[in-house]
């Protein structure tokens, strides 16, 4: 059973959707600094050879886990923050 | 009681279903606001539940125990109250979830509030099985977290959580 194979393919973010995050982040006025980039730059496109896919996806859950914990960061931020990082999410 | 009490309930955890047993469990009082996590993103129980099989799906490593389940009690004469107590399974979270996927929460139902946590057996980063850890390490760590929450909450001293590590 090939299920290595599918798992890989399904989790693969493609290059628009990455760009269509970036659009989205510019539009809601959003401190990229403070909210997004450390998301953006840690993403699956910049992983290295040491890293998988696998791992960079959960290091980026982690980090988007915390983001989402801290008090201070608006609300709505926090739920576009969800809703971006849940199209990773594997299935 | 100690400052606080770690058990890892009995149980093979070996069937195809522990995964989604454990954290339906570990999520039953329905209460995401007291739910914290490591390499997972917080949705809901079935996301949650699909986050851990794709990781063991990744590694095609779908044998053995599929998941650790502990439970860390904490003294109720240290009055934490449930947030406080969610920052501590974080911060107890992290002994595995550097490697491991790990979903837990307070449990606000009896006397001593506890946490619940689940470890996903296959590491994310490398597929590692590891279903085995030594527990007075375990305990050990578990009252250094207790020690340093209960500087910050009744001493107000501010806490470096890495550092715990």
């Amino acid at each position: 059973m090939k299920t290595e194979e599918t798992v890989k393919v399904t989790i693969k973010l493609k290059k628009s959707d990455h760009d269509k995050l970036m659009e989205k982040v510019k539009e809601s006025n959003t401190n990229i600094s403070d909210y997004i980039r450390p998301i953006i730059l840690d993403d699956i496109y910049n992983r290295t050879d040491k890293m998988n896919v696998m791992e960079q996806i959960c290091k980026v859950f982690t980090l988007c886990t915390k983001i989402i914990e801290d008090e201070e960061i608006p609300k709505k931020h926090k739920i576009e923050l969800q809703r971006e990082a849940k199209k990773l999410c594997l299935k | 009681m100690s400052k606080i009490e770690v058990e890892i309930p009995k149980g093979q955890y070996e069937n195809y279903d522990a995964v989604d047993k454990v954290i339906s469990y570990i999520l039953r009082l329905d209460d995401m606001n007291l739910v914290g996590g490591y390499g997972v993103l917080i949705t809901n129980k079935k996301n949650i539940i699909e986050q851990f099989y794709a990781v063991k799906q990744f590694y095609g490593k779908m044998e053995g125990k599929q998941i650790r389940h502990i439970i860390f009690s904490v003294e109720s004469t240290l009055y934490f109250n449930p947030q406080q107590v969610k920052i501590l399974g974080y911060w107890l979270a992290q002994y595995f979830g550097n490697e491991r996927q790990v979903i837990f929460a307070v449990h606000t139902d009896t006397k001593h509030l506890h946490i619940h946590m689940g470890i996903n057996t296959i590491a994310y980063t490398n597929g590692a099985y590891q279903a085995y850890w030594q527990i007075e390490e375990l305990k050990a760590y578990a009252e250094k977290c207790v020690d340093a929450m209960a500087d910050m909450v009744w001493f107000g001293k501010s806490i470096n959580a890495e550092s715990l590590c």
